[in-house]
This record gives C-alpha cells, structure tokens and sequence, in this order.
C-alpha cells in the first residue's frame, strides 16, 4: 500500500512537471517536443547522478552498518553507475549536436553543482567537526569525497562557460547558502568566545563529574557544552566561510546586477544582517533596562546570560549590513538613483515594522496596566512595559532616520522621487497591507467584544483580553492612514507628464550591449540613463568595450531618437544599431 | 537638486530639512499620544502597589501564588496547613516560572473559620489567545498561641491541586492514639 501511494505521488509530480512545461512552451511558442526532450534528459542525469553519489558515500559507512543498509547503498552503485555512464554519453551527444548551448545543461549544472554544495559542504563540516574531536568518522568522510567531487566536476564545468544569467543564478544561490551558514556559525562562534569571557568575568567554575574543573582549547576554563560549539562552529565558519567567498567575492560580485543579485544584496544582506543587528541590540537594551528598571526576578548573572549572544547577533548582523551596504553604495554613484532608494526604502520599512512592532506591544501592555485593579500577580509586568518601548527605541530612530531622508528629498526634488517605482511599491503596500492587517485585527476585536456582550460578560477583563487586537487595530490603521495619506499627497503633486516630452522621445528605453565582460559597462548605462540593458557576451579578446566606446554608448541612448539599440563592441569603437522587435 | 557628498544610508547626501507638512503633524501627534500614554502606563506600573494585607485570606493566597511562581517552596510550604505541610510533597514548579500571569483576585466569602477565595488565572501564550481559569482557595483559621493566628490554605485547585487535604489519605485514627 504504502509503495503505491509513493509511485502515485512521485507519478503526480511528473505530471505536474510535464503540465507545467506544455503550459509554458505553449505560451512562448517554442518547441514542446525539444523542452521535454531536454527535462528528461538533463532531469534522468541528475538523477541518476543523485543515486550514484549517495551509493558510493553509504559504501564509506559499511562497517557497523546494518545488511538493509549495505544492500540498499550497493543496489545505488550497481544500478546507479552504468546508468549514469549512459546517460552522459546520451548528453554529450546531444550536446555535441545543439553545438553546447542547451539552456537545459546550464539548469542541469546550477542544480547539481548546488545540490554538490550543500550536501558535499555539510559533510565536509561534520567530518571536520569529528576530526576537532580527536575521531576519524568515514561516514561524513564519504559525504564530503564523494559530493564534494560532484560539486568540484560541475563548478569547473559551469566555470569553463560563458557566463549567463542562469549561471549567475547559481553563483547567487550559491553566495546565498554559505552567507547563511556563514552567518549562522559566525553567531554560534562568537556567542561561544564571548561566553568563555563572560563566565570568567563572573567567576564561573565549570566542574566535570569528578570535581576538576574542565579545561578546553589553550587551557582555558569553559564547560563541555560551551567548548562543543565552539569548535563545531569554528569548523562550520571555515567551510560555509570558503563557500561563501569563492561564489560570492570571486564570482557573484562582479556578475550582472539582475534582480536576482539586487535580491540577494538587499533581502539576503540588508535585511537580513539589519534583522540580525536589531534582534541583538535589542535583546541588549532589553537585558539592561529589565535590570535597572524592571523586575528582574533571577541573579545578575543568570540575568545577563544572554548578553554573549546578544553581542553576537549585533555584531554580526550589523557586520553584514555595513558589508552589504557597501556593495549597494560602490555600485551606486554620487548621483541619487534608484539603487539609493531602493536601499533607503527598504531599511525604512525593516525600521518602521519594527516601530510597528514595538508600538503594538506598548499600547498592549499600557491597556494591561490601566486594566489591573485587584491584581493578586502579574508576570512580566514592568519587564513587557520595558520591552515593549526597547523595541520602539530601537526600530523608531532608524525608521525616522531614513524616512525623514527620503521626505526631505522629496521636498527638495519632487519630480524623481514621486516618478519611482520603489517609492510607489514602498507606500502601497504599507496602505495596502497595514490596511488589511488593521481590518483583520477589527474583525477579532469586533468577535471578542460580541461574545462577552451577548454572554453579558463585558467588563475591564474583556478589554484585557482583547488588548492585542485593539492595540493592533489602532496602531496598524494609524500607520496605513498616514502612509495613504503621503501617497495622496504624492499623487495630487505628481508631475502630469515626463518633464520634457521631447527629451523622452529621443531617449532609447533598450539597449543590447554585445561585447566582452559587459557587466560593469552595462551597469554604469543603467545608472546613467535609466533605460533597460542586456549584455550579450562576445568571448572574443578584440571586443571590450573602452570608455570612450562606453561614453558612446550613453550618448546614443540619451540621443538616437529609437526605442530600441544594438550596441557592437569593435576594436576601432562602437557601432550602434537601432532596431524594432517584429511583430509575431 | 543633487548634492554630490556620499550619505551614511545610500549614495548622495540628503538636502537640509525642508518645512514642516501635514504629514508630519499627523506623526508629531501620534507620537505625543503614545508617548503620554507610555508615561501614564508606566506612571500605573510603577506606583500600584499590589500588595495586599497578608494577615487576610486573599493576602495569605498572593504570597503562597508569588512564592510557588518565583520558585520559593520553602517560603511556599509556610502558607499551608500544618497538616498540607507535614505531608504534602511539593514537587519542583520550574514550569511555573517559564510561564506568563495574570492573577486577579475575584472575591473572599468567609463563614467563621472558613474562608473561600475565587481568583481568575490568566495564562498568556505566545501567538495563542489567553486561556483563563477560575481556581478556588479555601483556607481555615488556625490559632497560633496568644498572639492569634493566621490563615492557612487547606484546598487549592491550581497551582497544586493534589495538595490539598481533600486529597490527602484520611487520617489515621491509630496514629492519634499513639
């Protein structure tokens, strides 16, 4: 039974796969046959590449190993393996006759090199992590050899190509899982080194179960527990760390700014350290201003034992933001352009929902303490009041800061702020969103409030009870109002038409750069110009674009009088070719 | 206008701060608002004394709920009959001290040496609507030489339902011959 509802599941998602790719070949018009033809061909090598792999890792883990699992790592070599020798023949053919530039084996490299990546880079730091313990395990061993080939044998295959978007895609997701276990590990770590420091500062002794004090690396003082992480993070820091490095520092940086890579900048490495940093500032705040003021029920240093990974998480997570915000500032130039606001944008909004946040819970706890009469016990009673204004305290200045920015060149040059899109995105989804959140939350206060009233219930315990959704309603509807009424404003002042008509008529909306290494020159069009730049990349040495070439470029743009242009690099310049898409 | 200084956030600085609009009225204004309203939350937080007289049922039932919640189960023990205390086992209340409260107290009616005192438990969980519960304390007066005496919880349907003397094997009639 249970094998039959596997085949029916697995049969399903094949289905699923094949309706999706008619689905989409029929809306592009391209060849149906050839598409499937691919996604079998390149979907059988890996998986077929998936089996073989984890075979030959289960073989390193045979000793102790039950006779299940030897038979089932064997039958994934025995089958596996000349299965997949079939296969890459059947792809090397195939490739050979499409002349290599089969956008399916460039999809087949990014997800088996990835899949390499993580699988391989998790047994690597297992393995290592054994090793820091003094033991020799050939489990993750294998894990590491035998994936991190796969990953090896694919990432050189991936490199020996020009580079794509799709390519550059994994280049980014790639960047994205070691900044994440990065990150991670780097927390784990510092959290581990700032513990050691703190349970010395406090005079913890750490006894082992016959009374010695337990001494780990360089003899230091920590317990078991602390000593464990420590080095198990270090060994995931080095890996997760070196991966991060080659796909992101050699690779993903200097790619083209697609909004794949703009994502990874900002979600991944704005919000994400900016998230980080403020979850450790305030867990910070909060610790302190609990102790000074609150009411604190446990010693100081039980209190405070959760300053090491508060510092941690802040200097990580703001490490993160100052890195990333570089990256966006070194691509932006002197000139305010949408990069910038994009960036002041989104740490705006990370700031107000953190505002957000904090209000919420102010105006809840301010309901609580004006609603307690005859109070017996109350938990966290100062401690939610304190930690309710430490995440305004901390979310509100940095909301205020960027915001107040953005207003102010708003008042100083309206035109370009009220023409972004980012703007727009930015205010309507606050009106949009905070809009349909307070109505939600109306629609549980209004719920709460009906039940004690019909079961004549209705006292100062039904205003304590619906705390939440009140302060909710009132706090996200404010904020929505003010923000639908900035846009308001916005639309009543915003320019009726472009500036100068003819300026626009004159300027291309498009341009195909073809030329070698076009990332930095395509960028620089985008900034400058505004319009939308494709790089198609010529491997040849002779077609660089120089900078006079690049100034050309812009020029034409600025000036051709045609929507769309084809820009060809050559040793003696530029040429630049207008053309209009044909009708189909 | 385009000034061309590098800013802290993105790639130009800022113009200086233009005049105040409506917009930021409306912000000043909430603002104003929240911040009275957190001054007078922590003005309540911080004056009310909850403290209730302790020579009363419902004091002698707050120290026992405060004691049992911050994981003081010897000063705990001391509000329970002598005969809850000599034989009720008071396990570890670990749990308690991880948990959020709000106790209030409903009412005492006392008839002669008996007192009956109702309490609401609020317990807030995160992301859960609060669940409460309406535990009751019934407590007996117990003389205490010639300075009086004081009351002493005998029934407790929460925290430690079990320790309560309905609970408790009746006792042994030989033992009192003894």
């Amino acid at each position: 039974m249970t094998l039959v509802v596997i085949i029916l599941t697995w049969a399903l998602m094949l289905g699923a796969v094949i309706a999706v790719i008619l689905f989409l070949t029929s809306r592009s018009k391209r060849d149906r046959g050839g598409a499937l033809r691919r996604f079998f061909r390149y979907g059988t090598l890996y998986l077929l590449a998936v089996i073989t792999a984890t075979g030959l890792s289960g073989l390193f883990a045979f000793a102790g190993a039950g006779t299940d699992y030897r038979a089932f790592m064997l039958s994934f070599v025995i089958v596996g393996a000349p299965g997949l020798a079939l296969a890459a023949g059947w792809v090397r053919r195939a490739l050979r006759a499409e002349g290599g530039g089969a956008p399916g084996w460039e999809v087949y490299l990014t997800a088996a090199e990835l899949t390499g990546l993580l699988v391989g880079g998790g047994g690597v730091i297992v393995w290592g992590q054994r090793l820091s313990e003094g033991r020799f395990d050939p489990a993750p061993f294998g894990v590491a050899l035998v994936w991190g080939m796969v990953w090896l044998f694919h990432h050189m295959a991936a490199a020996r190509r020009v580079r794509s978007a799709r390519l550059e895609g994994g280049f980014i997701l790639g960047s994205l899982a070691g900044l994440a276990a990065a990150a991670g590990f780097g927390v784990a770590f510092l959290d581990s080194v700032l513990q050691i420091v703190y349970d010395g500062v406090w005079g913890v002794l750490v006894l082992d179960g016959t009374g010695d004090a337990v001494r780990g690396v360089w003899g230091v003082v920590m317990s078991a527990g602390t000593e464990d992480v420590l080095r198990e993070s270090a060994v995931g820091l080095a890996v997760s760390g070196a991966a991060w490095s080659r796909y992101w520092l050699r690779l993903g940086r200097s790619g083209e700014h697609t909004p794949l890579w703009r994502g990874y900048v900002l979600l991944a490495g704005v919000v994400g350290g900016l998230v980080t940093g403020l979850a450790g500032v305030w867990s910070l705040g909060y610790r302190i201003f609990d102790w000074l003021a609150g009411g604190p029920v446990l010693p100081a240093g039980v209190h405070f034992g959760e300053l090491p990974l508060a510092l941690a998480l802040a200097a990580v997570g703001g490490g993160l933001w100052r890195y990333h915000r570089g990256v966006l500032r070194s691509a932006a130039g002197a000139i305010r352009t949408e990069v910038d606001r994009v960036y002041e944008y989104t740490v705006s909004g990370v700031g107000l929902l953190a505002a957000v946040g904090g209000l919420t819970a102010a105006a809840a706890a301010s309901i609580q303490s004006f609603t307690s009469s005859r109070l017996l016990y109350v938990s966290y009673d100062r401690s939610g009041l304190i930690a309710a204004a430490t995440v305004l305290a901390v979310g509100g200045p940095l909301w205020w800061r960027f915001w107040s920015s953005i207003q102010r060149w708003r008042a100083a040059d309206p035109g370009p702020e009220l023409r972004s899109p980012n703007r727009r995105i930015y205010l309507v989804c606050l009106f949009g969103v905070g809009g349909l959140a307070a109505l939600i939350s109306l629609l549980v206060l209004v719920y709460e409030v009906l039940i004690s009233a019909l079961e004549q219930t209705l006292d100062a315990w039904t205003l304590y009870t619906v705390r939440w959704p009140l302060a909710l309603t009132a706090v996200v509807g404010l904020t929505a109002a003010y923000h639908r009424a900035v846009r308001r404003a916005d639309l009543s002042e915003a320019p009726e038409a472009d500036p100068d008509p003819a300026e626009a008529a004159r300027k291309a909306e498009s341009v195909v750069l073809l030329c070698r290494s076009g990332g930095p020159a395509a960028r620089t069009v985008r900034e400058r110009t505004g319009a939308e730049v494709q790089v198609w990349e010529r491997p040849d040495a002779a077609a660089a674009l120089s900078p006079d070439g690049l100034e050309a470029v812009i020029q034409a743009v600025e000036n051709s009088g045609h929507r769309s242009l084809l820009a060809v690099a050559r040793p003696d310049g530029v040429e630049i070719i207008p053309y209009e898409a044909a009708e189909s | 206008m385009a000034p061309d200084a590098p800013a802290e956030g993105g790639g130009a600085a800022p113009p200086p701060p233009a005049a105040r609009s409506s917009g930021n009225r409306i912000l000043l204004w909430a603002g104003a608002v929240v911040g009275v309203l957190l001054a007078a939350a922590a003005a309540v937080t911080y004056t009310r004394d909850v403290a209730l007289d302790p020579e009363t049922p419902e004091g002698v039932v707050q120290s026992y709920l405060s004691a049992m919640i911050d994981g003081r189960r010897g000063k705990a023990r001391t509000y329970l009959s002598d005969r809850l205390r000599s034989e009720c086992v008071m396990e570890s209340s670990y749990y308690l001290r991880d948990g959020s409260y709000r106790i209030e107290w409903l009412g005492t009616s006392i008839e002669g040496q008996t007192a009956y005192v109702d309490v609401r438990v609020t317990e807030e969980r995160m992301l859960e609507p609060d669940s409460a519960h309406y535990p009751l304390f019934v407590l007996a007066y117990q003389e205490e030489g010639e300075d009086g005496g004081s009351w002493r919880i005998t029934r407790q349907d929460w925290p430690r339902r079990r320790c309560s003397e309905d609970f408790l094997p009746p006792p042994d009639p030989d033992a009192e011959e003894v």
